[in-house]
């Protein structure tokens, strides 16, 4: 069963790419996850509280502190 | 104080614009699925080859449309981390559920018989290929569904506690989330909405077809099934939006006077069905409000409240206290008095953190559900914006109001004369129909994310409060950037689209 789903996907992605309009959305693909996905994730999306703040504790401050102040 | 609205500001645009983009693919996804397996469903019945043949071309035309969507709703995710922190922070744990769903059931049922659909043709048989078909609709489905759940919590926040020790509000009723009206409400008027876009867009490229490369035989069917589909969207929709129109009058009075222009509400209140607003009206004068109109007696007073000399509150009443539903008082508790309170329970969320007293705790608990009106002293912030509100609502029931025209009119023609929709004048109202189909889903949006501000997550979180701390120059670098590679992808994918509408046999 497994070997047959297996084989069905890779037949799937052959004929994905057999045909001009195929390839050309892969490459379309291929670029929206390479520019949105990693690189823009990687340089300009960082997850604040995340890289900012080592346990939830110190995240859950820096939010209070964020909320209370004068915004 | 200059710099943090202009992060929320430039935040906000860089928010609509991804969300903006996703939602050119997303209902074209929900509506072509559907139609592709109804016309699937009509081959597999009558083992018609004609349709059958129908059913790969469109099959074709939903693949790409799906390939150029995929990963543009993750953006949002990332702009969630980075842009809204504290938002992100705050709701984790009501998000976190609905989406983790999405992420891992729906997404991955779409995802997974979506190959069969697109490729499996000759490999699966005829059966297990429709039941690909109908899964992958539904799967679309849930996946919007969970979606909507969330954003309808942010507009009516419901089934949560707020956490002082962990700055989040907590899920306490998993079914009250997922089962609020408005989630219920959004579900319909947003996947029956996108039916009839798809609909829409089959009829366009149809007509397109019959003119262009003379395929009547090949594009009539088409037309039919999208035409029903479409009608059938297009009618639930109306419905849906009356009852979401009876929601809003409940949740969030605000927007709904905001949709009408509506600055002094009372007793059978008149629904604008053409008005031009005078841009000189504010809040702190009393100028009139429209230049024009032109207004349905009683309407909005039924719409809203089922009773055509029901009281409608305007924004002057909202903000006062003022509003009645059978002749008593509801909604009495003045913007003034919300302010104050608001201030009380930030007041007392940044004591409780320093002693942790049990007093601090009932008096945030007590004032939370006015907690956001503490950001703000002047009730005049309070306001959203009326202009884009009352068009964008404006637009979307006038461009709703033509499509149902629209599939009557296509249907009539498809059924009893056929030959007009190979005219040149049919190509060009099909392809026209198309841009005012996505003009009227996007309208949609723009008049429900509008009309809820200043709020995040409604009386609860204003969106000056659910930001980062960012410098605006970098929220406007990576919002010319989305700006630039957005612009890039859709040309690209449009491209393919045409070439493949112009070429397939």
């Amino acid at each position: 069963m497994i070997r047959r789903i297996t084989s069905f996907y890779a037949y799937a992605l052959r004929k994905s790419v057999a045909s001009p309009t195929g390839r050309r959305l892969w490459i379309v693909l291929a670029l929206k996850i390479s520019i949105l996905l990693i690189l823009f994730k990687v340089l300009f999306f960082p997850n604040r509280l995340r890289t900012d703040y080592d346990t939830d504790a110190e995240r859950a401050g820096a939010v209070r502190t964020a909320l209370t102040s004068n915004r | 104080m200059s710099d943090l609205i202009s992060v929320v500001d430039w935040s906000r645009w860089q928010f609509a614009l991804t969300a903006m983009y996703h939602w050119l693919f997303v209902p074209l996804t929900l509506g072509l699925s559907v139609i592709v397996a109804v016309m699937e469903t009509i081959a597999y019945k009558n083992g018609s080859e004609q349709i059958n043949k129908l059913v790969r071309f469109w099959t074709k035309i939903f693949a790409v449309n799906f390939v150029c969507g995929v990963a543009t709703g993750i953006i949002l995710e990332f702009e969630f981390g980075t842009n809204w922190s504290n938002y992100s922070w705050f709701v984790g744990d009501i998000f976190g559920a609905p989406l983790a769903i999405e992420g891992l059931f729906a997404f991955f049922l779409e995802s997974t018989f979506v190959v069969v659909m697109v490729l499996g043709w000759g490999r699966v048989s005829k059966k297990f290929h429709l039941t690909s078909t109908w899964l992958t609709a539904i799967g679309a489905m849930i996946s919007a569904l969970w979606i909507l759940v969330a954003n309808a919590w942010m507009q009516y926040p419901v089934g949560m506690t707020f956490n002082p020790d962990t700055m989040r509000n907590e899920m306490t009723s998993f079914w009250s989330v997922a089962l609020s009206p408005v989630a219920i409400n959004k579900l319909i008027h947003a996947v029956t909405s996108s039916w009839a876009l798809g609909g829409i867009f089959v009829i366009g490229v149809s007509c397109y077809m019959m003119r262009r490369r003379r395929e009547t035989a090949f594009a009539l069917p088409a037309v039919k099934v999208a035409g029903w589909v479409g009608l059938t969207g297009i009618l639930i929709t109306c419905m849906s939006g009356h009852s979401s129109a009876v929601d809003v009058s409940r949740t969030q009075p605000m927007k709904l006077a905001a949709m009408e222009g509506l600055w002094n509400g009372g007793n059978s209140t008149e629904l604008v069905a053409f008005g031009i607003l005078n841009p000189e009206k504010t809040y702190a004068n009393d100028v009139d409000p429209y230049k024009f109109k032109i207004g349905l007696p009683g309407a909005l007073s039924w719409i809203a409240r089922g009773d055509s000399k029901a009281f409608i509150p305007g924004i002057y009443d909202i903000i006062d206290g003022r509003d009645e539903v059978n002749g008593e008082p509801v909604n009495t508790v003045s913007y003034a008095e919300r302010m104050e309170r608001g201030a009380a329970a930030r007041a007392a969320l940044a004591s409780y953190a320093e002693t942790h007293a049990q007093a601090d705790l009932d008096a945030l608990h007590a004032d939370y559900p006015y907690f956001g009106y503490g950001y703000y002293t002047d009730a005049a912030d309070l306001i959203p914006p009326v202009g884009l509100t009352f068009y964008a609502f404006h637009i979307m029931v006038l461009l709703g109001g033509y499509m149902v025209a629209f599939f009557v009119v296509a249907l009539l023609l498809a059924y009893r004369a056929d030959r007009w929709l190979k005219t040149l004048g049919a190509s060009w109202i099909g392809m026209l129909s198309i841009v005012a189909a996505w003009c009227c889903s996007q309208a949609g949006w723009i008049c429900a994310e509008v009309g809820r501000q200043p709020w995040v997550i409604q009386d609860i979180m204003p969106t000056r409060a659910a930001i980062s701390a960012l410098s605006a120059s970098s929220v406007q670098l990576t919002f010319w950037l989305f700006a630039a590679v957005f612009t890039m992808l859709l040309f690209a994918e449009i491209t393919i689209l045409f070439t493949k509408v112009n070429t397939e046999k």
